[in-house]
């Protein structure tokens, strides 16, 4: 049965195994027991579905384990399974030996399996064991089997099947130490004599045949999830503690992460400081603490968010909540052409569509990815805060209200809804357009038995997602920050040539305002007019719109700079009282509430975030969708800031 | 037709043979067969299995010369799953008597679970005699000291006999008293071993 | 796709016969508490859902319980195969039940 000289010597000795099992039994807790954190992360060759490798030594040997996305089966439905499936063939070739270790199937298979559920689980086995790649068992919950008072005869389940069968509870190591020593050699694991059948009626009656021989009973259902579950499903408790958890969801992004950001903030400004204090020359100095340090700290202060953000879903998700709320979410998501789960990509997208989007990789049909990824966008992101937070601060006045209604939460609660209803609208709108994206899949979800998460597992998690953001994203908001840095400030202006102008060279306040309307991104601005004119922008809203592709929070920097310029110490009061420079409306008010609704209905709809478009770029394979995005958006912003215009201008 | 349940299991130490586990009670002879339904008998025929013998929970299987389980194996499956589902028409080369079966499945319980749980108490069981389908056995070593101990133990160790053929009579110890028990006393409550029915 | 995928996609789901079974009704039809054996999956509309529900332990054969709605009646979670998973109606009503009482 084992070749005479184990696999692993003929490949310098490294030996690669290969995580199988379905999802929700335990295999990526193992994973992250297996080999610690350190995973190497990256997607498979052509598709944007992560792959995880990590590696561990036994006995000097060094063993590589892939934890390959969780299946319910070799007949693949979906991405992720397809690549389960192939990457198990035995057989393949591929065309482009890039990646050696994924050119050929790996030494051995772990396979879990979780014991309250073994039923199932054999029918996976079964199929996994059609590959002849040496298999290994790892039963595990085996203390929920327990508490649930079943039982399994172990030795009779490895009879029964053919092959090694370890028990693993997880968080206890003493369990691992007897499935690390078979780690190293694969190909002495026992293999079955005949493989079991594929053929449905056959395969039934294997798996009952197996389960009576190795006594395995579950006689208690779980009475914990059951009792936590009347309360949470039930339609009315269970939909209010929903929305409550939802609301709690964001009052924590909010609320917990606004001091953490507020302290990257400050350190920012701290480190202008030091610049300030000690580079002489004014450009470099400015360049420094604006494009760099402004551009860093612009990276960075997302990051709170983000990691609060995905330490809840994956705590809410390890507890077995998400599948509940999607359950609640899924008649509401399908009006949309969506499914449950997609609430939990567009909800993320409120605090920023980057995790949101990439969140989209749980859901297993490509046109539901796709369709959410293109909705996620228009969820109102917690970037169009500031941007909101100033235009309704020029809009309406703070006290107004009606008793403990202020119209000013109102007009917010109103962008927010009109965000939601945009994006249901888009996910409808592309699920049945994108009709040839991927076939009709059936809908089921697993609703897993209450468990407390591992810290590992959710600590990995909460690394891995900062880690890409950081990684990929960083690097995409620090260089526009430099770009439009340089836009804003060059060409650079000596003084002669200002005094020349009429200019006072001592006023710092007159000097940037000259840069400022002599900038490239001046040029920029006075470029596009003729496109925004008729919304009642100027140039120099103009410069924010399109200083705000960068992050739409930029809109808010740079018209804070274009009014310290005119007034430093009262930049607001400046904005109020900014003017038109020339044309037919010179010298009127440049904000009216014409203007300001325009601008509000404009960041409503329009794709303002280049780090967006990248993500929608990376996740869905090519530039065919964000382009389609962005060009939508656009024109959909164009059309409802054009109506906000001449509507409210028609009711003042 | 539902299939029989039945999967194959190793035979230590004959890579050729393959035990074909399926639920107890379902002939009424064991031993070599003589004639079998024509799906398992084509294959004794064209010299893919060289023995077919009947246990109390399994057909034994050996693989003919020349042949390999993994060319044959799902063929195999497929004839023995038949095969099962029409018990009555496999034919006995010696039909036997039902104390022969009762008496294998004794040696095989003493042999399995069961008399290894007896064992690592310090304690022994043996067969003593099969008679009319009843079973003497006598049990030793610890549990000569332990009256109620012996009296559960004899329950599992009947519950693992008549897993195996349920058409075993009385299972009773020696010793006598404490251990007599029918077959429809009162099932153990230390181990949740349960008896299939045939 | 991989040999072991192909096998497994020419799969045909038989339907299990329960002696004495007074009828089928579709597994959309069974409120929450009842509880009944699955007896066919239809393969005529689209094979592979079916194969995917047999995959997830609705074999025919083998016991389901109703347990509980969605607000708005739809998906339902089904107990089956020793754990707990939602369907939507539009997949149950592919499932034929015979109700036990």
């Amino acid at each position: 049965m084992a070749p005479p000289d184990g696999g692993a010597t003929t490949r310098g000795a490294t030996v690669r195994l290969a995580l199988v099992g379905s999802p929700n039994s335990g295999k990526t807790t193992l994973f992250n027991a297996l080999t610690g954190m350190h995973a190497k992360t990256g997607n498979y060759p052509g598709v944007t579905v992560a792959r995880y490798e990590g590696s561990t030594r036994v006995n000097g040997i060094a063993v590589v384990v892939e934890d390959l996305p969780g299946t319910y089966s070799l007949d693949p439905i979906s991405i992720d399974e397809e690549i389960v499936a192939d990457r198990l063939d035995p057989n393949r070739s591929h065309e482009s030996a890039a990646d050696v270790a994924l050119s050929t199937a790996p030494d051995g298979l772990l396979v879990t399996m979780d014991a309250t559920v073994l039923h199932r689980s054999l029918g996976l086995l079964a199929q996994v064991l059609q590959t002849e790649i040496p298999t290994c068992v790892v039963v595990t919950f085996t203390d929920e089997l327990a508490r649930r008072q079943g039982t399994l005869d172990f030795d009779a389940l490895r009879r029964a099947l053919g092959v090694p069968v370890v028990t693993v509870v997880a968080g206890r190591n003493s369990d691992l130490a007897a499935l690390r020593g078979l780690l190293a050699n694969p190909s002495d694991w026992d293999a079955p004599i005949v493989l079991p059948p594929t053929a449905t009626r056959e395969l039934s009656a294997w798996v009952g045949s197996v389960l009576a021989a190795a006594r395995y009973e579950v006689p208690q259902i779980d009475e914990r999830t059951r009792k936590v579950d009347a309360v949470l499903l039930h339609p009315w408790w269970g939909s209010l503690i929903f929305f409550a958890t939802m609301f709690a969801f964001f009052q924590v992004i909010f609320t917990v992460a606004a001091p953490l950001q507020d302290g990257i903030e400050t350190f920012f400004a701290y480190l202008g400081s030091l610049v300030d204090t000690y580079v002489s020359n004014p450009w470099l100095g400015s360049f420094l603490s604006d494009a760099l340090l402004g551009g860093v700290g612009g990276v960075l202060v997302f990051v709170p968010q983000i990691a609060l953000l995905f330490l809840m879903i994956s705590v809410l998700e390890g507890i077995g909540y998400m599948s509940r709320a999607a359950f609640l979410m899924d008649k509401v998501m399908s009006t949309a052409g969506l499914e449950g789960r997609a609430f939990v990509a567009l909800l993320s997208s409120l605090a920023c569509a980057i995790p949101g989007i990439m969140a989209t990789r749980t859901l297993p049909s490509a046109r539901d990815r796709l369709a959410t990824m293109m909705a996620a966008p228009l969820m109102t992101c917690s970037a169009r805060l500031p941007v909101y937070i100033l235009l309704i601060g020029l809009l309406v006045p703070t006290g107004a209200g009606w008793g403990p209604v202020s119209t000013q939460g109102a007009v917010m609660f109103g962008l927010y809804l009109a965000g939601a209803v945009a994006a249901m609208a888009a996910a409808w709108i592309a699920s049945h357009v994108g009709r040839g994206a991927g076939p009709l899949l059936p809908f089921y979800m697993e609703m897993p038995p209450y468990r407390m998460p591992s810290v590992r597992s959710v600590a990995t998690s909460v690394w891995g997602s900062c880690k890409t953001f950081l990684q990929k994203i960083g690097k995409i908001i620090l260089g526009t920050t430099v770009v439009l840095w340089l836009l804003l400030n060059l060409p650079a202006q000596n003084d002669a040539e200002m005094q020349a102008a009429g200019i006072d060279t001592s006023n710092a306040a007159a000097t940037s305002e000259y840069v400022l309307n002599n900038s490239y991104a001046a040029g920029v601005g006075k470029f596009v007019e003729p496109v925004f004119d008729p919304l009642g922008f100027d140039w120099r809203i103009n410069i924010g719109v399109v200083a705000s592709l960068a992050a739409r929070e930029v809109f808010v920097a740079t018209l804070g700079q274009v009014a310290a310029a005119q007034d430093p110490e009262n930049p607001s009061t400046a904005l109020q009282e900014m003017t038109v420079v020339d044309g037919p409306r010179a010298s009127q008010p440049l904000f009216t509430a014409p203007v300001v609704a325009a601008l509000l209905a404009f960041f409503i709809f329009a794709l303002q975030c280049v780090s967006t478009i990248a993500v929608l770029r990376r996740e869905s394979g090519s530039w065919k969708w964000p382009t389609i995005a962005f060009t939508s958006y656009f024109a959909l912003a164009w059309v409802a800031a054009f109506a906000a215009n001449r509507i409210v201008g028609a009711l003042m | 037709m539902t299939p029989v349940a039945t999967h194959p299991e190793a035979v230590p130490g004959d890579d050729r043979a393959l035990r074909w586990v399926t639920q107890a009670g379902l002939f009424e002879f064991i031993g070599e067969i003589a004639h079998a339904p024509d799906a398992l008998q084509a294959l004794v025929d064209d010299g893919t299995l060289v023995r077919v013998e009947v246990e109390p929970a399994a057909v034994l299987t050996s693989i003919g010369l020349g042949r390999t389980w993994r060319d044959e194996g799902a063929r195999v499956r497929t004839a023995i799953c038949t095969a099962l589902e029409t018990p009555l028409m496999w034919v006995a080369r010696d039909p036997g008597e039902l104390d022969d079966i009762v008496r294998m499945a004794v040696v095989d319980a003493i042999a399995g679970d069961s008399g290894k749980f007896i064992r690592s108490h310090g304690g022994e069981v043996e067969l003593v005699s099969v008679h009319g389908g009843d079973v003497q056995v006598r049990l030793g070593g610890a549990c000569e000291h332990c009256p109620a101990f012996a009296f559960t133990l004899s329950s599992r160790f009947e519950a693992d006999v008549r897993a195996r053929c349920p058409r075993v009579g009385k299972v009773k110890s020696i010793q006598g008293g404490a251990c007599d028990t029918t077959p429809s006393g009162p099932k153990s409550w230390i181990g949740r071993v349960t008896a299939r029915r045939g | 796709m991989s040999a072991v995928s192909v096998t497994l996609s020419s799969r045909t789901i038989d339907s299990h016969d329960a002696p004495g079974c007074t009828g089928w009704t579709s597994l959309a039809d069974l409120g929450p508490g009842n509880s009944g054996v699955i007896v066919d999956l239809c393969d005529s509309a689209d094979p592979a859902t079916a194969r995917r529900l047999f995959d997830l332990g609705f074999a025919p054969g083998t016991s389901i319980e109703v347990l509980r709605r969605a607000p708005m009646a739809d998906p339902v979670v089904y107990r089956v195969a020793g754990y707990e998973i939602a369907l939507r109606r539009a997949q149950a009503r592919c499932i034929q039940v015979s109700i036990t009482v």
